[in-house]
């Protein structure tokens, strides 16, 4: 299986496509190897030999290679963009992927800050209902400080939770998975007071508007404190094996 | 019968594929399989080289896909099986009558049969 893996990983590792589709390559192609050794294997009777065969009939991976870039479409080599930016990268720690997209939602803030606070200073001769720009640029940096530190927070919490509860039976840690999902519980609460301090910053009782009144203000915190854990392990869960998949596949020596 | 190479094969093997896949839904082994059977033996491709053309077909629409329900007993990593569509029936019947015209205006040009 690993020289047919090579064989594989050699004609797709240079393709410039999304993780899932070069991940559904191959997977296809492998299966396809492994159909046509046990065909060999039937027929010839000897594995070295049926191994052979199959490498032959699979054809040159470097050939194949440039048949299967001719095969992407616009769509693939998008995704193929946005999974260089976003996405999972061999090798990579879960702090530094957590700083990448944190810094990509950055860049994404920031033009809007920019735009918002230029509309604003249009509006505000016109319309006195219009906030201040100390004010704005309090609330913009309070939107930009939590976003990014909850997103941030929220990468590293859900490779550690799929790690924990997913991953590897000797890596796996109930203990560390609850650890992980009490901190993304508490993220939700403490990231609405930290907005509403650093944005009332040098406002009298901004203290004491960031702490929740009533039940409502409380249920809102209590319902965060519980969707959003259980949509990180959700989401661990339903990339674990892909995850899996993608590290044995960029574990392999194509020489 | 003398085979016949891949680069002679080049231009029809999407169409060849969809003709594979009109007599019922298969992995890519399949595929060749059928297409071996149907051309007696002579048709010589590099396997892997099907892989994109059902990736063009598929982003055509002419074919969807799936992976396989694995069957209990079958170890191994899963296969995608394939099927033609509406869309790639029609586009095979257009391509068999692209064929025929093909072979009688080819065929009068070097004066052989149709």
């Amino acid at each position: 299986m690993s020289d047919f893996m090579v064989l594989v990983e050699r004609a797709v590792r240079p393709i410039a496509a999304g993780t899932g589709r070069k991940l559904r390559m191959r997977e296809e192609l492998l299966a396809h190897l492994t159909g046509v050794y046990e065909e060999e294997l039937a027929r010839l009777g000897d594995g070295a030999a049926a191994r052979a065969e199959a490498a032959r009939r699979f054809g040159d991976p470097a050939e194949l290679t440039r048949e299967l870039k001719d095969s992407l479409t616009v769509r693939d080599r998008l995704s193929a963009r946005v999974d260089g930016w976003f996405g999972w990268r061999s090798g990579e720690a879960a702090w530094r992927r957590g700083l990448r997209v944190a810094g990509l939602v950055a860049l994404i803030v920031v033009p809007c800050l920019v735009g918002g606070s230029i509309v604003a200073e249009v509006r505000r001769p016109h319309d006195p209902s219009v906030l201040s720009a100390g004010t704005l640029l309090r609330v913009w940096t309070a939107v930009l400080a939590c976003s990014t530190a909850g997103v941030f927070v929220g990468a590293i919490a859900v490779v550690k939770i799929r790690d924990a509860i997913f991953g590897d039976t000797a890596a796996r840690s109930p203990g560390r998975a609850v650890g992980y999902v009490a901190l993304l519980a508490l993220m939700a609460p403490v990231g609405g007071v930290a907005a509403t301090l650093i944005g009332l910053a040098g406002e009298p009782g901004a203290l004491t508007s960031a702490i929740p009144r009533g039940a409502g203000e409380w249920l809102i915190n209590g319902l965060f404190a519980v969707a959003v854990p259980v949509v990180a392990v959700l989401y661990a869960h339903s990339t674990a094996s892909a995850a899996a998949r993608r590290a044995e596949w960029a574990r392999v020596d194509v020489g | 019968m003398e085979p016949i190479s891949g680069d002679a094969l080049r231009g029809h093997l999407e169409t060849m594929a969809l003709a594979a896949l009109e007599a019922g839904e298969a992995h890519g082994l399949e595929v060749l399989r059928r297409l071996a059977e149907a051309g007696c033996g002579a048709i010589r491709l590099k396997e892997g080289s099907l892989y994109p053309a059902l990736y063009r077909l598929e982003a055509a629409g002419l074919i969807g896909s799936t992976w396989e329900d694995t069957p209990p007993g079958r170890r191994g990593p899963r296969r995608r099986v394939y099927h033609i569509t509406a869309k790639g029936t029609r586009r095979l019947a257009a391509g068999r009558a692209e064929w025929r015209r093909f072979v009688r205006v080819v065929g009068g040009v070097l004066g052989a049969p149709a």
